[in-house]
């Protein structure tokens, strides 16, 4: 287990290990919030980025994708981590094109993870973590990496819009070599100047269907 | 993965990364499909696609290229014989990305084996039928992509059956369960071999 802690919880890598093709990682990470929090519902958004000979790679040549990555600079390729069709950019919902325009009304994609919540209800605690489930892979030899920042952010209850900070992790392989990137406290109780990107980028995106992304609150730069 | 050096550096306006799939996600750079939109580029990329001593997997890239770039792409002769080659390309598994993964996206393979067994009509089906009893595992690059692939246990055969569905004009809905899949895929199979 590692933990990396923020103002907010602990996001907490219950998995965290290489697959067993060493050509990426078994992920299952928690986001278990502390007393400052106060929501019917969080989740975690994710930034990823894939490189391949030391360049961004555009997953599977998609246009959409490519559109959702910072095009440029040293995060180029960093984009919010969704299938091409999703409107939701929390990692664990799915909006179609036709879905409500609000984060909260997605739908929960249990192969992701699911929301958390803390909050009480007729004075009883009601609390869950959120979970994120992922296992990122290159199929394609030689030098890679796969960079991702993760952060948490309420969608419903008092503290709606407010995010609670961010933790960084990876892998990459050189020559042949595995190494684990391990998890380290990005934010506080914001996100990198590169992930404040990347949501810039997918609050004025689209999806394969045309379809307008669902907008999420620009972080705080830390 | 699959080398394609046979090309690289020629002339500098072909794709020059070494491996496959590098390549494959290559042709997606606007910049590079335009340096290969010239009457040169496309009669040698035309030349290695029908030349039968090109490997398998470099010919299924080139038609790829060329889709992308020459919009008289495939004649007659071509669209006769791709369905072979994206056939065989389809049947040895491992990476998913250029078909894309059944009920959730589809990428341009996928949509042009579609498009040419369609053109073929019902002869153009039994290239598909071998793929339907294929259980080898196809895996994604990237993080969601990767994540949904492995969730639901792709294989070869689900691809395969989601194309020939589309074919048929008969629904493949995806369930979760390998084994719920299989039994769809056994009807279309069926379906396949009625006159």
């Amino acid at each position: 287990m590692i933990d990396a802690v923020t103002a907010f919880g602990i996001f907490r890598f219950t998995k965290f290990k290489p697959n067993d093709d060493e050509n990426g990682l078994v992920v299952d990470l928690l986001f278990v919030p502390n007393f400052g929090v106060d929501a019917k519902n969080f989740g975690m958004v994710q930034v990823a980025n894939t490189l391949l000979h030391g360049a961004p790679v555009t997953i599977g040549g998609d246009a959409v994708i490519r559109a959702h990555s910072i095009p440029a600079g040293p995060d180029a390729g960093a984009h919010i981590d969704k299938m091409v069709g999703n409107r939701n950019p929390l990692y664990a919902l799915w909006s179609g094109p036709d879905s409500p325009a609000t984060l909260a009304d997605g739908e929960t994609q249990s192969d992701f993870g699911s929301l958390g919540k803390r909050h009480r209800a007729g004075g009883v605690l009601d609390e869950a973590p959120a979970l994120l489930l992922d296992t990122p892979h290159v199929l394609e030899s030689g030098d890679c990496e796969q960079r991702f920042e993760t952060a948490c952010i309420a969608i419903a209850g008092a503290q709606a819009g407010r995010w609670y900070g961010s933790v960084v992790w990876g892998w990459r392989r050189q020559a042949g070599q595995f190494t684990r990137v391990d998890p380290k406290t990005r934010a506080q109780q914001g996100a990198s100047p590169a992930f404040v990107e990347a949501v810039t980028i997918w609050n004025r995106s689209r999806t394969d269907t045309g379809a307008r992304t669902i907008p999420l609150p620009l972080p705080n730069a830390e | 993965m699959y080398g394609v050096q046979m090309y690289a550096g020629t002339d500098g306006d072909l794709p020059e990364d070494a491996s496959y799939t590098s390549l494959f996600h290559c042709r997606s750079s606007p910049e590079r499909m335009a340096a290969v939109a010239n009457p040169e580029s496309i009669e040698r990329l035309l030349g290695a696609l029908r030349a039968g001593s090109t490997p398998v997997h470099t010919r299924f890239l080139i038609a790829e290229i060329l889709f992308a770039v020459e919009p008289s792409f495939p004649s007659a002769e071509d669209r006769a014989a791709l369905p072979v080659i994206y056939a065989e390309v389809l049947a040895q598994g491992g990476d998913g990305n250029p078909w894309g993964m059944p009920g959730f996206w589809d990428e341009s393979a996928t949509k042009h084996l579609v498009a040419l067994v369609k053109t073929l009509g019902k002869p153009g089906l039994p290239v598909l039928r071998p793929l339907l009893s294929n259980d080898r595992r196809v895996g994604y690059t990237g993080s969601q992509r990767a994540t949904l692939g492995e969730a639901y246990q792709i294989r070869v055969k689900d691809i395969a059956a989601h194309i020939a569905a589309a074919i048929l004009g008969e629904p493949f809905p995806v369930a979760h369960a390998p084994d719920e899949r299989d039994k769809t895929i056994v009807c279309l199979a069926a379906a396949m071999e009625a006159p």
